[in-house]
């Protein structure tokens, strides 16, 4: 294993907890500045769901572009992605590649949708282009990221599988019981979508650590 | 499931990256493997088992007894 070679910042901080925060702003802030641009603010003209959404999908657009590009410049890939080194992300080139732009694709996806008329900017029938063309490009692209995988990222893809099924029948399954009953407003689409994605995402990263792959390395 | 890969990927001077090469898998896999994180499949223990020359309850070890 490689041991870290700075004697002042713990590794899990330059691996983990800088690279999080930095996602965390970078999406919030992108996401609330194309919000802005576009004329419409954060949780004021638009609804909590299109802000919330907007954020998930540039989150996931965010993080596809760091793989993407950390893929494709493995040196600077290896400063901010939780990698042994350079070579490392060579290694998985075919892997990180597919799956970096299928994030970025599904991501698109989403903000596309969220931003759909007649609330957000963006005709109907553009946001249906966005939002189908995005998933099905981005489940294409997810099938050779899978093929590409060896066995243990294909028994975290299981996992993570099996996870989100489990989340999705909880927190979904719970919210339509409440509003079935009459005791809370039932999940608007937009709702629903976006927690699919933040539910995947969640199961995704309960199955990496799971592993130990959170693990700075 | 305890194992001993460490020992024997040590012992031969091979860093995790080489012996993911060796086998075809990725770094983080033997890296899970030796952290307790993975049990591998069957085909890639026996690959492990026949790499270092060694049985592959050599490698893994298991401390089930079967009952009386």
């Amino acid at each position: 294993m490689t041991e870290d070679k700075s004697p002042t910042t713990p590794r899990w901080v330059t691996k983990l907890l800088i690279p999080a925060l930095t996602g965390a702003v970078v999406g919030f802030a992108t996401a609330a500045g194309a919000l802005h641009l576009i004329g419409l603010e954060p949780i004021g003209v638009v609804g909590k769901s299109t802000t919330i959404a907007t954020l998930v999908g540039m989150i996931y657009i965010c993080t596809g572009l760091a793989v993407s590009l950390g893929t494709a410049s493995p040196k600077v890939g290896a400063r901010f992605l939780n990698v042994e080194d350079a070579d490392e992300l060579r290694e998985q080139k075919k892997v990180l590649t597919s799956s970096g732009a299928a994030m970025v694709l599904w991501g698109i996806a989403l903000v596309g949708l969220a931003l759909a008329a007649p609330e957000g900017p963006v005709p109907q029938a553009a946001a249906l282009a966005l939002g189908a063309g995005g998933l099905v490009l981005g489940t294409l692209l997810a099938i050779p990221s899978y093929r590409h995988s060896d066995e243990l990222m294909r028994a975290v893809n299981l996992e993570a599988g099996a996870l989100a099924n489990g989340l999705v029948l909880l927190v979904v399954g719970s919210w339509a019981m409440l509003a079935h009953l009459g005791y809370a407003a039932g999940p608007a689409p937009l709702d629903l979508l976006t927690l699919f994605y933040v539910l995947g995402l969640l199961a995704s990263f309960i199955a990496t650590g799971r592993r130990g792959m959170l693990m700075p390395r | 499931m305890e194992n001993r890969l460490k020992h024997y990927r040590e012992a031969q001077g091979w860093s995790q990256g080489e012996l993911a090469r060796r086998l075809g898998v990725s770094r983080q896999t033997i890296n899970a493997v030796e952290t307790d994180k993975y049990d591998p499949s069957l085909p890639l223990a026996l690959r492990m088992a026949r790499l270092f020359g060694v049985p592959v309850p050599e490698l893994f070890i298991d401390n089930w007894e079967p009952e009386a």
